[in-house]
Parts: structure tokens; sequence; C-alpha cells
């Protein structure tokens, strides 16, 4: 049985890199014995956007064939509650005020309409939790996430969740596929880098497309800076080894997993609410 | 009698994926009428993805196509994508008017 346990204080990078181990562990259980069995009694808190890692490894280990999935609960009240809320293990439809719990979407690739469909459904229900101070922004995010997620990652099961915290005034969301992830694409198309990182970096500056074409490649650069300039907030990028850490208008900050590598691309936006309400179109190239 | 096809009838109010335009345009294409209007009332937001798309179909579409009832907000996302046409030097594929829809150059 895995042991799911996660680091004191609430360092993004440190909660992640416990979820990314605990998603390594599901699968080299689930190799030798077909099962998922995760013992989380001692869980004492949790950062909730992590959590979609883990239930997205479910979700796929599930498809690939598991025969059952042992869950043991936390011991605290608090923690068991705060975890059925959100929709862990499987996700939910359920939503509540302020949040979305956990969505999943599984690849149908007869319907090419499927994510454009499922993304308005969840950008619906996002907008009508989050002021509406944000403008466009949150649909631009979404929409060029779902897009490169869509075009690009192979995935079999893209996750998602948000929340709004009112007192805060910041919108959380979280996105992660299970696909092939910016460093294996990068090297699928013979494009050079230093480390996962650093395709990260060349993904996300936009010096580099899969596509020949020189009108693309902006997406992800324009999320960016509407994400960490226009709406002052922070940005984590894991994908393979690779991360990227971005808080408003410091420098970026680069690092490589030591261990553990993710299957897939995570990210996390940590978003302020604009004191006007945002206009994103000076941000778009 | 021109065919008009309302958007959010295939896309919802909100266009994201390129996918889901090129689908849109490969149905489109294989249609009989050589005009086809395209309703754009009630679409509230295009990517920037897909308004890069809409021009490339559009473009090697062999039909005529007219917009109308184009948002504030979908207009300045095309506008956007003409400037940056501009700015790296591609072919800009059409002339924008809010009012009049998207024309050919």
């Amino acid at each position: 049985m895995i042991k799911v346990e996660f680091p004191d204080g609430d360092s993004i990078l440190n909660h992640l890199s416990a979820a990314i181990k605990i998603m390594n562990d599901m699968e080299e259980e689930f190799n030798k014995t077909k099962k998922i069995s995760l013992d989380l009694s001692d869980v004492k808190w949790f950062i909730p956007c992590p959590m979609i890692l883990i239930s997205n490894k479910i979700r796929e280990l599930l498809d690939h064939g598991a025969t059952s999935i042992m869950y043991k609960e936390p011991k605290k009240a608090n923690v068991r509650g705060h975890l059925q809320k959100i929709g862990f293990p499987l996700g939910t439809k359920e939503d509540g005020s302020s949040y979305v719990s956990i969505k999943h979407l599984r690849k149908d690739p007869n319907d090419k309409n499927q994510i454009n469909r499922e993304v308005n459904e969840l950008v619906t229900v996002i907008e009508g939790k989050a002021p509406n101070k944000f403008g466009d922004s949150i649909k631009y995010i979404l929409g060029e996430l779902s897009d490169n997620i869509d075009e690009h990652s192979r995935f079999e099961c893209a996750s998602l969740m948000a929340q709004y915290f009112p007192k805060k005034e910041i919108v959380d969301i979280a996105v992660f596929d299970n696909g092939v992830s910016i460093p294996k694409l990068f090297e699928e198309h013979n494009i050079r880098f230093k480390g996962d990182s650093n395709a990260i970096k060349k993904a996300v500056w936009g010096e580099v497309t899969t596509k020949k074409n020189e009108t693309r490649g902006f997406g992800l650069r324009t999320c960016k800076e509407l994400s960490t300039e226009g709406l002052k907030g922070e940005l984590y990028l894991v994908s393979r080894s690779g991360i990227l850490m971005i808080k408003s208008s410091k420098e970026p900050l680069f690092y490589e997993l030591k261990t553990d590598s993710l299957k897939g691309t995570f990210i996390y936006l940590r978003l302020k609410t604009p004191k006007k309400r945002l206009n994103i179109y000076k941000f778009v190239e | 009698m021109v065919n008009k096809i309302l958007l959010t009838s295939k896309f919802g109010n909100n266009i994201f994926t390129r996918s889901s335009i090129s689908d849109f345009f490969r149905k489109l294409n294989s249609l009989k009428d050589k005009e086809i209007k395209l309703d754009f009332k009630g679409v509230e937001f295009i990517s920037r993805s897909c308004a890069d798309e809409y021009f490339k179909q559009k473009k090697i579409s062999k039909k005529k196509i007219i917009e109308v009832n184009i948002s504030k907000s979908v207009f300045e996302m095309f506008r956007n994508v003409c400037i940056q046409y501009k700015n790296v030097g591609s072919e800009i594929p059409f002339r924008i008017s809010r009012a009049r829809g998207l024309l050919f150059n």
C-alpha cells in the first residue's frame, strides 16, 4: 500500500514533487499487481490542485485495466471532508459555490469537437464563480491550454479543477494532461534543448513551434503574460522532468526534477482579481 | 438562397480549438452551396489560435463566406491576429471591418 504524505508548509513545488512521486509509485504497483492501493490516513492537509495528478493517475490506471482501488481515507475529518468536496478520487460533476471539483476528460478520437464542447461547459461554470473583472482572461487561458492539449499532447485523460478564494480574491486553476509532455514532443520533432526545463522555456516563450508556421506558437506565451503581468499571478508548469515557476514580475525560475518525472504536462495558475475589468486584447499578439 | 449557419449551434458560445474549426470547414466545404453566411450571433469569444485557424481555412475554402453579427471581442481577436500576421511579414488574408464582416483583400 502506498503511503500518501505531503510536506508541511505551502510550497507548491514540494507538494507537486510529492504528488509526482506518488503517481510513479502507483504506476510501479500497478505494473506488479494490477491494483491501486493508497493510504491517506495520515494526511494532515493538502493543497487541492496537486490532487488532480493523483486522481488522473487513478483514472488512467483504471482505464488500463486496474482490477481494484483500495483507498484508506484520512483520519482527520476536515481533510476527509475536503477531499470528498473536491471529488477525490475519481472526480465528480457536482461543484461548490466557489470551486469546480476535479473533472476528467477522456479523449474520444472520433469527436473533433469534444474538447471545444467540454471546455465551453467548464468555462461557463468557472466564470460563474469568479468576478467579472477577469474579463475574457480565463477563457483565453483555458482556451489556449486546451487547444495545446488537443493539438499536441496525444493525451488519454486530461483533468482540471479550479477554485475562487473570495477573501484572498484569487482564482486557482490546475490543468493536467497525461500525454507526451513538451520535452518528448520536441524530441519527436528534432527540436534541440538543454534539459527539460529548457524545452519548457522554448515552448512558453514561443521560441519554437512544432508546426512549420510563423503565425503559431503564441498561445502559451500570451497565457504567461496574461497570468503573470495582466493578473499579477503565479504560474507553475511541470512537463516530464522540467519545472518552470513564475511569480508575477519576478524573474522566472527553472528546475529539473532529480529522481521522478511526470508523464504529461501540468499547469497551475494562481490569478489575482484585477482592480478593474481586464482588457486581454492588449496582451494578445 | 444563401445558406446561413448559426455558429453557436456548432461550437457553443466560445470557440476554443483549432480542430473544431478545421472539422467545421471540412463539413462546410462539402456543402453544395457556393455562398455561405456564417452568423456569429451569440459567439462571445474566439481564441487566438482559432482566429488564426479560421483565417487559414477561409483562405483555402472555395466557398464565398460572409460573416455577420461579429461581436466586439471576436472582432478584437481577428484584428489582433491580423496585426500579428503583419508583424511577422505574413500575407494579411482579410481586411477587417466589424460592420461589414471579414472581407477578402
